[in-house]
């Protein structure tokens, strides 16, 4: 029985270690538990992008779980020489712009709906002063389109290149380079107005 | 030649996210070193970020530890599914297939048992050649044999007549009227 564990352990060792490739193809072969890898290695990740773009908690896990479950099946289209992450998080971001197309009329709930309950467990000494800014950064947030604000949230929040940014958005790099200069341009500029009103005020 | 501010200030917010080449950088860093004015809007850039970086919560708390068990369980419950789908699909086209089987007999069977329903023509009374019953005056156009047949009798102009007819095209009913088949009713 031991002996049974122990091999089994070492098996989901060697299945945690394995390249994204090779666990899309255990899953294309008829391993549904090799996708359990992909999400435990991808979910904090996308919760958080997800999370960002609708600044809702329990929407963006109902988006992120839509997501894996849109991935599992459209596992087949995948091509395997490509990067798993961007693919991922290309249909979690198009999961999340089409949501917030489709309640455009409710951006002010959507803000109110996140205020109420949509608070991440941020790492923080002293909550508050770090919430009051949070809380700041994510109205200015609200405040830029969607296709600048994704693009500031994937390469300044999440860290991905501009060349993992133009494949998760399907665009062309240059076309996201320029998006994020004119994002972090829109963010210093609603920034700077908005620490104004408060000195004003 | 060194560059202008326009030109500069576009490749900024690049430059404080590290998104330049060091080539590319090189005469954005000996602009800010001349230009007060480019120096403050990249201080302004630099700050902002920081917010942003700042202000964002890194961190976030997935109930249970991970989203894996739902998403297997759906994923399991469809791979469940789809086995009894297939088989549900095929049994679907035996039932059809039995059905259309049993209502064609019971078809043949009615055939062979039962008269044929009489076809229903359409008649219109022709009463333009009799000036007797020209306008709408209300007359009767045909006269049954078999008066007391329950059949509509077209009365005035327009009206419709309706026979039924045997397969042949005949009607039982003989009638003495001057009517004029004109096709089926709406034709």
């Amino acid at each position: 029985m031991d002996k049974t564990a122990r091999l089994l352990e070492n098996q989901e060792l060697r299945v945690d270690g394995a390249t994204d490739a090779r666990l899309v193809e255990n899953v294309r072969a008829g391993d549904p538990e090799a996708f359990g890898v992909l999400v435990t290695r991808y979910e904090k990740k996308l919760v958080r992008v997800i999370g960002r773009l609708v600044h809702d908690r329990e929407l963006a896990l109902d988006l992120a779980q839509e997501t894996f479950l849109r991935a599992y099946k459209r596992l087949d289209q995948f091509d395997s020489s490509r990067r798993f992450a961007p693919w991922l998080f290309q249909i979690g971001v198009n999961l999340c712009v089409d949501h917030l197309r489709r309640r455009r009329r409710g951006w002010l709930s959507v803000f109110t709906d996140a205020e109420k309950d949509g608070k991440y467990e941020a790492v923080s000494p002293d909550p508050r002063p770090h919430e009051e800014l949070s809380q700041e950064v994510r109205h200015v947030l609200e405040q830029i389109p969607l296709k600048y604000r994704t693009v500031l949230v994937l390469r300044d929040l999440e860290g991905f290149s501009c060349s993992e940014v133009a494949a998760i958005a399907g665009r062309q790099e240059a076309t996201i380079r320029w998006r994020l200069s004119r994002a972090r341009d829109m963010f210093r500029r609603l920034w700077l107005e908005r620490n104004r009103s408060k000195e004003v005020g | 030649m060194g560059w202008s501010c326009a030109r500069v200030r576009r490749r900024l917010p690049l430059y404080c996210g590290g998104d330049l080449t060091i080539a590319e950088r090189q005469p954005l860093t000996l602009h800010l070193k001349t230009c007060r004015s480019c120096h403050r809007y990249h201080a302004e850039l630099e700050e902002s970020l920081a917010a942003l970086r700042e202000g964002e919560p890194s961190a976030c708390v997935i109930p249970g530890g991970s989203l894996w068990p739902e998403v297997r369980a759906v994923v399991l419950a469809g791979q469940r599914q789809a086995a009894p789908y297939r088989y549900w699909r095929i049994g679907s086209g035996w039932a059809a297939a039995a059905c259309m089987l049993v209502a064609l007999t019971m078809w043949l069977q009615q055939r062979g048992t039962n008269p044929p329903a009489p076809a229903m023509r359409y008649f219109r009374s022709d009463i333009i050649s009799d000036p007797w019953l020209s306008g709408s005056r209300v007359q009767p156009v045909a006269q049954f044999t078999e008066p007391e047949r329950p059949w509509p009798v077209a009365r005035r102009k327009d009206d419709w007549l309706i026979l039924p007819l045997l397969p042949g095209g005949s009607s039982p009913y003989g009638f003495d009227g001057d009517l004029r088949y004109v096709g089926d009713k709406g034709n």
